[in-house]
């Protein structure tokens, strides 16, 4: 019989609980009493006040200075249409065991080869190997020609479809590697970078591992081949003096170049209203919208990348000083995500009320938005920014 | 196969009740959230009358005097389905709610000491969750603006009790408590429009306040009168807020705090072996409740009244059949909330049914009640509540008494 009746209460329960079937977590039944023991928790008007849109000033953008390495692990050398040459850099390892194999062996001559990567497209370029040690404190300085090592031929192969460069270093990149050669084997490793350069007018994507084949004679006086290949690459894209002066009052961005793009926006009556306000006190929310138009490669399928943006009262004249404040300020920032093609178009709505909390307490006149490419690849070219519309601010208050 | 399955209902049963929340919107005005008066299993079905009941499946719960009748070690737990339905005009909302209310384990002392006890218990409930909204257009933009609190706590005690018969004329008892009022709510302001932005301002409110209970029971015949209060010390509380949006910290404010005391008295009569009758009268002293933080609403002693009786309908005959041996309970209750306008009122109907020579007793207890406000016409709640509890007793030792179940 108790089993009966302890069943019989489960089940009514079960029933029970199930016929509540608008059971949910919160009620708006009970605002009188809410209302009379405090007013404002009920009351909209003195918990939300609305300023209109702020205006916008002036646009630009700032590129990186000095135009130091990109940090990408493939190479892409040449001239862009719009007047940007990017060089790049294989660096390569001569290890203490290679140099201890060969200790007893005279380096004859080096034959420096790469590879273009997979292109449909046929190129032609001549590629310069130059000394990077003497150029690397910045890409964008001109090569001495002191410096050159070699100068690779394009050779295309129709039955393998590839596109090879091949040369053998001259003296002076030949005395540098017999130097490297020559050194006590006592010391772990030997590293020698060398810089790619071409004045080739489209972009040519190599291969990131380029092959040094060093020819030895031997005590014995018999021929030996053998090769190392590069372990790492880079490349930077420059922007010519004149392109430069262009972009500067542009709102662009780039991951090539770390070029960002800068609004100033006018705060003046942003303040003065809230002044007025005197029961507000903070921001609860500001909607920032902005369009891009980017710049992709024809062939890159539709993919996802991100922004940063980022709103100071400091007017930052470059971008390296930006990007370790964008970095210090991740919390700050925000990312804009969509799936784009060619030359895409979108709409980005972001909240920007953080960047505006903080600056309360100072008030300054004028704010900056700053907005760069967080993507790390190399797919983005560019992207265009219209005018932000920063609107709809809410005000509200601690009470 | 049958009774694993019992288990997965049961089991079920007590995590889709677990996720229930019941708010009285009625206890934002209160100080500690709607007050829960204090019951063993025993007594929830006489309208939770027992200040004047000896039963030492009681406990100390209604009164720790009580224990000076012990005469085998027990425990007691209640655990409590709760289902609110709120009325506001022509709306309704529905809630439901699951709280373990009681634990309570005594023990009789060797040589006619007394006895010790000890027990958890649960005293009031502050959860609620409400939410207001509206909808702005600004700049052809539509945005919705929403404004909500939400609180979860409650106050919550442990007691460590000891009671004493004086030759079974007058029985007295006596208990340390310590409570813990804790409160956590956050005031939420939100707009959501194309993004949402939310600013929560959240208060951790928690106070730990010692106390002491003391109670004393004097049979007569077949009457037993029982009296007993509980008083609090003052202590201070700490109130830490944190708001999303500011960018300042907020250091934590102390203030002084102290609990209401309250006194009850009561008393039962045994009619027959079959039918007992018992009713109590108390009065929580809200006017002796402080708080350095304020109140929101001026605060009224509280009385509450519940009466209740039990049949059984053959106590004591030797081969009964089972439903012979099953406590009926019936009980009604009236209480007054902290505020002089504000009452609920409730009937319970329940069961005792005894296990293993009724050294196990499992109380079912249906309570169905009202919550009201005279302040606000339009608004009430109705709550109905499932609750069980589970008693058990074994007996380690014969004490000198002699026992009668």
């Amino acid at each position: 019989m108790i089993k009966k009746i302890f069943i019989s209460t489960l089940v009514a329960g079960i029933a029970l609980m199930t016929s509540c079937s608008d059971m949910n977590g919160s009620t708006n039944l009970g605002s009188d009493i809410v209302k009379t023991s405090d007013p404002d928790k009920t009351n909209f008007s003195s918990n939300f006040s609305f300023f209109d849109t702020i205006p916008v000033n002036f646009v630009k953008s700032i590129a990186r200075e000095n135009d130091t390495a990109i940090g990408y692990q493939r190479i892409r050398v040449g001239l862009s249409a719009t007047k940007r040459e990017s060089r790049g850099m294989y660096s390569f390892l001569l290890s203490k065991a290679y140099r201890a194999k060969h200790i007893k062996d005279t380096l004859k001559s080096v034959v420096i080869n790469t590879q273009q990567s997979s292109d449909t497209l046929k190129k032609t370029a001549v590629l310069s190997i130059y000394d990077y040690t003497n150029n690397r404190l910045s890409f964008s300085k001109p090569v001495a020609a002191a410096d050159l090592f070699a100068t690779m031929q394009c050779n295309y192969d129709s039955s393998t479809d590839l596109e090879t460069y091949r040369d053998t270093l001259n003296t002076t990149g030949f005395s540098m590697i017999k130097t490297a050669h020559a050194t006590d084997t006592s010391v772990t490793n030997t590293r020698f970078k060398v810089l790619v350069v071409t004045d080739y007018d489209s972009l040519v994507t190599l291969n990131p591992g380029a092959e040094l084949v060093f020819t030895y004679k031997s005590a014995a006086n018999t021929v030996i081949l053998d090769s190392i290949t590069s372990d790492s690459c880079n490349h930077c894209i420059i922007e010519s003096d004149t392109l430069d002066n262009t972009l500067n009052t542009l709102a662009i961005t780039s991951s090539e170049t770390g070029r960002k793009s800068v609004f100033s926006l006018d705060l003046t009556a942003l303040w003065d209203t809230l002044a007025k306000r005197t029961d507000f006190s903070t921001v609860l929310s500001t909607y920032l919208t902005i369009e891009d138009s980017v710049l992709v490669p024809s062939d890159t399928s539709d993919t996802t990348f991100s922004f940063d943006y980022y709103i100071s009262p400091t007017l930052f004249t470059d971008a390296n000083s930006l990007s370790d404040t964008l970095g210090s300020n991740r919390a700050l920032s925000g990312s804009v995500k969509y799936s784009t093609s060619f030359t895409a178009k979108n709409t980005h709505t972001v909240q920007a009320a953080p960047f505006f909390r903080s600056m309360l307490a100072a008030k300054p006149d004028k704010a900056y938005l700053y907005i760069a490419n967080a993507n790390s690849n190399m797919i983005i070219q560019e992207t265009f920014w219209k005018n932000p519309v920063i609107k709809d601010i809410t005000f509200t208050n601690f009470k | 196969m049958k009774i694993s399955l019992i288990k997965s209902v049961v089991i079920f049963t007590i995590s889709a009740f677990s996720l229930l929340n019941a708010q009285s919107m009625l206890s934002y005005q209160y100080p500690t959230g709607i007050p829960l008066i204090s019951s063993g299993g025993q007594s929830l079905s006489l309208g939770r009358t027992g200040v004047g009941i000896q039963n030492d499946f009681l406990s100390m719960s209604k009164n720790p005097a009580n224990l000076g009748s012990l005469r085998a070690s027990v425990f007691s737990s209640v655990i409590s389905y709760d289902f609110l339905n709120i009325s506001s005009s022509d709306s309704r909302s529905v809630q439901g709610h699951f709280s373990p209310q009681l634990l309570s384990f005594a023990f009789p002392l060797k040589n006619s000491l007394g006895a010790i006890a000890f027990s958890l218990e649960q005293k009031s409930n502050a959860d609620l969750f409400f939410h207001t909204d509206n909808r702005y257009t600004v700049n052809n933009s539509i945005y919705d603006v929403k404004l909500g609190t939400k609180r979860t706590g409650g106050i919550s005690c442990w007691q460590l009790g000891y009671g004493y018969s004086f030759r079974k004329t007058a029985q007295i008892g006596l208990t340390y408590e310590r409570a813990y009022f804790n409160q956590k709510s956050n005031n939420y302001k939100q707009i959501a429009g194309a993004l949402k932005a939310t600013q929560n301002d959240s208060i951790d409110f928690h106070v730990a306040q010692n106390g002491v209970r003391g109670g004393i029971m004097m049979p007569y015949k077949k009457a037993t009168i029982g009296l007993t209060g509980e008083y609090f010390f003052i202590s201070e509380a700490t109130k830490e807020r944190f708001i999303n949006t500011s960018n300042q910290d907020i250091s934590p404010v102390k203030a002084d705090f102290k609990l209401a005391p309250s006194l009850s008295v009561g008393a039962s009569y045994q009619f027959t072996q079959e039918l007992l009758a018992a009713a109590d009268l108390g009065i929580t002293l809200w006017n002796e409740f402080y708080s350095g933080f304020g109140t929101d609403i001026p605060l009224d002693n509280a009385i509450n009244v519940s009466a209740g009786c039990q049949y059984i309908p053959a106590p004591n005959l030797l081969a009964p059949k089972y439903y012979q041996i099953i406590q009926y309970k019936a009980g009604l209750r009236f209480a007054q909330m902290p505020k002089s306008t504000a009452y609920e009122c409730a009937a319970n109907l329940g069961l005792g049914l005894p296990l293993q020579l009724k050294t196990c007793i499992i109380d079912l207890n249906f309570e169905y009640g009202r919550r009201y406000d005279r302040d606000y016409d339009h608004y009430y709640e109705e709550f109905f509540s499932l609750q069980f509890g589970i008693n058990g007793s074994r007996k380690w030792y014969q004490t000198s008494g002699t026992s009668s179940y």
